[in-house]
């Protein structure tokens, strides 16, 4: 299914839902209570939270843990017998990223997270569409560690083990940070 | 003179005669503009056709190195090449870049130390104390010197040689009579305190002096970063 969807601008659509939330004040909230703030509002409700881009550039540790629990939610979802999960995901995503403009960080952000869970969820070719959407110099290097591992041949699952393994590290960095008041300063 | 910033290679460029392509006179490099648009300044290696350093105009810089297709069918990193390696680490400014059980290391110029790990000295034992090696003396005095402890006393030419102080005429060996040269006659030595390394397989990385831009690789790029394929392992 994920092979039609149009992940190029398209300025007639509306913007992205965002709803108030905690996330601009990153200190209130545990780092799980973050994480799955995000995912919840993504993987079951299709919006995006207010503070969720920003807080995502200012901690890769915040994106990786993230994108592990966005994985983990949508697998459990379709072994629930929700059988398009996946494909309600990735439309979420498609009209997220039809709604931002070329060149912002909005873009690098979201594509970073479309890229990167679909190439986990073996929809590479999504992955690539996504990735495709950005000139080469304005992607970070989360990108390209994922284009080198498509390059290499790297299996989908084998990425997504890498993903869901790393998680527990990227939740005590995530926590690391926030008791040293990083993400606050970042975001102000 | 070798080209580490953007303004330097914009010079270089500058000077040359086609002004968007010239040779560095270095390692067979050749600098030139990047097609794509940015301003970027390459450097080409030829041997390769493919640039190991782009140059950005705000003053950091890319390092890569793509793993190519022979001409037999399989795989080859010009990063095995130790010229290459050379280049990198001139051009770009990280402090080192080698070759470890076929795998590449990079060490940023901001690189840690390990824990420091103080051992038993490895070459004493932590005794402090090595060998040593007596020979006999050399002496030139053809007229005044002690004649009873000359060894070749056929004819003295400029030289001759007289025996060592425990009556050898040959060199012995001295058992545990010198200082460690490692420990300085410690008995300890300092086994960690190393540099440490990333894993890097080729893949671009953003630095500026010598170190990584803002972008600290996390635990999963690393692991990414340092997956080798079934068909090459």
């Amino acid at each position: 299914m994920s092979q039609n969807i149009s992940v190029e601008f398209n300025p007639i659509t509306s913007g992205v839902q965002i709803y108030e939330s905690n996330l601009n004040n990153p200190e209130l909230m545990s780092a799980e209570e973050l994480v799955n703030e995000c995912t919840n509002s993504i993987v079951y409700s299709n919006t995006m939270p207010k503070g969720f881009i920003a807080l995502s550039e200012a901690s890769k540790a915040f994106r990786e843990a993230t994108t592990a629990t966005i994985i983990t939610e949508t697998l459990e979802a379709v072994s629930n017998g929700a059988d398009n999960a996946i494909d309600d995901l990735f439309n979420t995503f498609a009209q997220w990223l039809q709604r931002t403009p070329n060149g912002t960080s909005t873009l690098k952000t979201l594509t970073e997270y479309a890229a990167s869970i679909a190439f986990a969820l073996e929809r590479k070719d999504f992955a690539v569409k996504v990735i495709k959407r950005s000139a080469p110099a304005e992607v970070g290097p989360t990108i390209w560690t994922i284009v080198d591992a498509i390059k290499k041949g790297m299996p989908g699952v084998i990425y997504q083990q890498l993903v869901l393994n790393n998680k527990l590290i990227a939740m005590n960095t995530l926590q690391q940070q926030q008791q040293s008041g990083q993400l606050g300063s970042f975001l102000k | 003179m070798i080209i580490t910033t953007y303004q330097e290679a914009t010079d270089w460029l500058a000077k040359g005669r086609k002004k968007w392509e010239r040779p560095m006179y270095f390692r067979g490099l050749r600098l030139r503009k990047s097609i794509a648009p940015g301003g970027n300044i390459e450097v080409f290696y030829p041997w390769a056709n493919q640039s190991l350093v782009v140059f950005h105009p705000d003053d950091t810089l890319t390092i890569q190195c793509q793993q190519t297709r022979t001409t037999w069918g399989g795989y080859w990193n010009p990063l095995y090449s130790w010229s290459v390696r050379e280049s990198i680490r001139y051009i770009s400014g990280v402090r080192g870049l080698y070759k470890k059980n076929n795998k590449f290391h990079i060490v940023f110029s901001d690189a840690q130390l390990t824990p420091v790990k103080i051992q038993k000295c490895r070459a004493c034992s932590g005794s402090g104390l090595v060998d040593g090696w007596c020979s006999p003396n050399y002496c030139y005095d053809s007229e005044d010197c002690d004649t009873t402890t000359i060894i070749d006393s056929n004819n003295r030419r400029g030289y001759h040689y007289h025996q060592c102080t425990h009556g050898n005429n040959t060199g012995h060996p001295l058992v545990k009579s010198n200082s460690c040269y490692n420990c300085n006659g410690t008995g300890k030595k300092d086994y960690g305190s190393k540099l440490v390394s990333m894993l890097w397989d080729g893949s671009p990385l953003r630095l500026q002096n010598g170190t990584l831009v803002n972008n600290k690789p996390s635990e999963l790029e690393k692991a990414i970063a340092a997956y080798v394929p079934e068909h090459i392992s």
